[in-house]
């Protein structure tokens, strides 16, 4: 699973004049804040870790290529300026969420390998008594199962392959068939842990299992998808519609969408229910076992796959240096060790302060100010750096005595729909975009995505922080 | 290098360098007639070597390179200048084997080693010069040298400022309309053996391009690529859609809209660029939206590298 905002962003910032002019900014903007902070009167620690976390979350807006390189100088700085020491990185750097991403692209390279994509994009390609809308509907529900099952860029990744295919045999122009996929993706991503790096940091940090995830987190996932469908689906109802004429009249000369062969989906099919499986009991094996709480969830997709690399040796390797996106991997673990430096600064502290001291101590405004804030945040800033900084104040506020559950939840909600108001607002858009480009040549316009985008966004969010307000009366405390 | 300052083909020979009325005779024949007149007249070092360096340029392809019309020619290693000889035959000079290959018109052009320009401008002004085969006709029923090399003098190749695209160019196209099916597009492929087919709309304009990987592509989608275990396509299963498909699937739903085109002015090395800037193997030569002809970077290569 290699994927990169790079090859979209890159001919973005090709030219040193567009570095330039952003670098500068980046550079102004970090001072300012520096010295705000100051001002604010944190101490010089404290304003070292705002200053290079402010550096790092600037870089990847401005300089999404450049973020490992920016993430690296940080962490060095931070060491240098005795602001963190190696214990400390290694404690923050967060290394069980990083090897159980590391599993997890293991396995679904072994699923491409298997057919098991293969299978669920002949599946929905040969559907009988298929239309425009249903074409639609289905897709867009596989794309969010999918997501919730391995994780939102792969499903992207297969799910856009099937848009092209039938477009390009339509002779439809994607965009619209795409970016309704990649809502979809979005939204499913938050209905379990393994469906956005954000969920799992989120699930390890905040001590939720999977099961609490299927609980509180998928029934909101599902009626939010159906609501975000409505709104994209009425939005291009001109383009479904061509869809469905173009469909029919090749219906009617009994051509199909594509070829088909015959897939051996069962053992991929093995696989993916074996580690799903595993995942989903984690935690009544860890109370059978009396392990750490996520021990086992952690530990699932190793499990997987390193059976996956001793039954098909012959690829193990492949698997290990081609599937594995240790690009995006090791930026994720500076990062989570940098916004550990604001924790253990006591920054995030200051910030839970400064945050209840405004928005008050009662959930009817705490969880929409979290899911606005961190879906606004989402929206232009990487989720997973977002979400970093967010979680020690939303932990802080839970020690406060706060009901933590809806908190959490409000947090993974925002950070995954607010992924949908903005074209680079989720790894999983700039993925299909890249694809979109790279095969295409066509590029969205930041407000052709917008305008939908907004709308998506709001439905979703507010359906999120309704469910999460009314689900908060029987979430369990502590 | 004598040839930059010159603006005819006629100011790099005199008539004593034409062998006029030759009868009937093979290319060897011819090249070392040729050959020992311009040692003679000490315009090259010995007759053997350009001969041998003739032929062998000669072994990698016939320049016969219009109707009745050979460029033979070779670059030597000390040759300062562009030198030129020219033969005419009534009867016939024998370059290649088959029906069209006796010539009336022999234009054999050598050339220092390291000037790919000289060879390549001579080359366009001759054929440019001689594109109507009636004119190599006339140029052939001429009795004297004097008058072979006065029909040059007079307007017939002048050399170019550069070599454009249309002097490189392969004018013999095979096109297809892109209402045309994908069995006759199949058909084209197996029949001539050719990598890609230019598509052109109901007005000859040039809208794309279909090869073998559009036709591959149409049974080997992407998600059928993912698999490692290739049993499910062992047989070719996915191929059988794609001829059942054949008559119905038009060129206009399959063809790459992905083609580089060039402007039959552009100079040559023009076209050099845009094969290295698009990573293709051939781009198209246009005539504002009608194709006139194509180059493949192998043509290019040998023209330059080889002539």
């Amino acid at each position: 699973m290699i994927f990169s905002r790079g090859y979209f962003v890159d001919s973005l910032d090709a030219s040193r004049q567009k570095i330039a002019l952003p670098g500068a900014l980046m550079l102004l903007l970090t001072a300012l804040i520096a010295g705000m902070t100051w001002k604010l009167g944190l101490d010089s620690r404290q304003v070292v870790s705002v200053s290079v976390f402010t550096l790092i979350v600037l870089g990847t807006l401005f300089f999404w290529s450049f973020r490992l390189a920016i993430a690296f100088l940080g962490v060095a700085a931070l060491l240098m300026a005795n602001v963190l020491n190696i214990r400390k990185f290694v404690e923050s750097s967060t290394l069980e969420v990083i090897l159980f991403l590391v599993g997890m692209m293991v396995v679904v390279g072994a699923l491409r390998d298997l057919g098991f994509f293969t299978w669920i994009i002949q599946l929905i390609i040969g559907a009988p008594g298929m239309t425009g809308k249903r074409f639609i509907v289905v897709t867009a529900v596989t794309s969010a199962l999918l997501a919730c099952a391995v994780d939102e860029v792969t499903s992207i990744l297969f799910i856009a392959v099937l848009i092209f295919q039938v477009c390009d045999t339509l002779k439809l122009k994607p965009t619209p068939y795409l970016i309704i996929a990649v809502m979809a993706t979005n939204v499913g991503s938050s209905g379990t842990m393994l469906g956005n790096p954000v969920g799992i940091f989120i699930g390890t940090k905040a001590g939720l299992s999977f099961e609490d995830f299927m609980i509180w987190a998928f029934p909101v996932m599902l009626v939010s998808l159906a609501l975000t469908m409505a709104t994209v689906m009425f939005y291009y109802r001109r383009e479904i519609a061509e869809f469905d004429t173009q469909l029919q009249e090749r219906k009617k000369r009994e051509l199909g969408l594509g070829p088909q062969v015959k897939v051996a989906y069962g053992p991929g099919l093995a696989v993916l229910l074996g580690t799903v499986g595993l995942v989903a009991v984690h935690h009544r094996l860890e109370l059978l076992l009396d392990l750490e709480a996520n021990t086992v969830l952690l530990i699932a997709p190793l499990i997987s796959a390193g059976i996956i690399m001793i039954w098909r040796r012959d690829r193990a390797r492949h698997y290990v240096e081609n599937e594995v996106d240790w690009w995006t991997l090791v930026f994720f673990m500076l990062l989570f060790a940098v916004a550990g430096t604001l924790e253990h600064t006591q920054v995030t502290d200051r910030m839970a302060d400064g945050f209840a001291h405004h928005m008050g101590r009662g959930l009817g405004r705490l969880v929409p100010g979290i899911t606005v804030i961190s879906a606004l945040g989402s929206a232009f800033v990487d989720n997973v750096v977002f979400v970093a900084a967010f979680v020690p104040v939303v932990k802080n506020l839970a020690e406060s005595g706060i009901h933590g559950m809806p908190l959490w939840w409000a947090l993974l909600f925002g950070a995954c729909y607010g992924g949908n108001i903005t074209m680079i607002g989720s790894t999983a858009n700039i993925v299909a975009l890249g694809m979109l480009e790279k095969r295409y040549r066509s590029r969205i316009r930041f407000f052709e995505w917008l305008k939908v985008g907004v709308l998506a966004g709001i439905v979703s969010c507010a359906f999120a922080i309704v469910g999460v307000l009314i689900l908060s009366r029987w979430m369990p405390h502590g | 290098m004598a040839e930059n300052n010159t603006s005819k083909v006629s100011s790099l020979f005199t008539a004593d360098e034409v062998a006029c009325g030759l009868k009937a005779m093979d290319r060897a024949e011819c090249v070392g007639l040729l050959a020992k007149r311009l040692e003679k007249r000490k315009l090259v070092g010995d007759a053997e070597s350009v001969v041998r360096a003739v032929m062998e340029r000669e072994e990698l392809g016939a320049t016969v390179v219009a109707p009745g019309l050979a460029v033979p020619h070779a670059r030597m290693e000390g040759q300062e200048r562009i030198v030129i000889a020219v033969a005419t035959s009534r009867e016939g000079i024998r370059f290649t084997d088959g029906a069209d290959g006796a010539v009336n018109l022999v234009v054999m052009i050598i050339t220092g080693a390291q000037a790919p320009g000289a060879y390549l401008k001579v080359l366009s002004a001759v054929v440019r010069a001689f594109a109507d085969p009636s004119v190599i006709e006339k140029v052939a029923r001429i009795d004297t040298a004097e008058g072979v090399w006065e029909f040059f003098d007079k307007g017939a190749g002048v050399l170019p400022a550069f070599v454009t695209a249309k002097d490189m160019m392969n004018p013999h196209l095979l096109t297809l309309k892109n209402t045309d099916t994908l069995a006759k597009a199949i058909d084209v492929f197996c029949r001539h053996r050719v990598a890609r087919v230019a598509i052109l709309d109901s007005d000859g304009e040039f809208v794309g391009i279909v090869g073998e990987e559009e036709i591959l592509k149409l049974s080997l989608p992407e998600y059928i690529l993912w698999l490692d275990d290739l049993k499910p396509i062992l047989q070719f299963e996915p191929f059988g859609q794609t001829l059942k498909d054949e008559h119905v699937t038009r060129l206009a739903e399959i063809m790459s809209p992905d083609f580089v085109t060039v402007s039959e002015d552009a100079p040559a090395i023009q076209v050099a660029r845009e094969l290295m800037l698009g990573k293709v193997r051939e781009v198209f030569v246009t005539r504002g939206k009608k194709l006139i002809g194509t180059i493949r970077l192998h043509d290019l290569l040998q023209r330059v590298f080889r002539g």
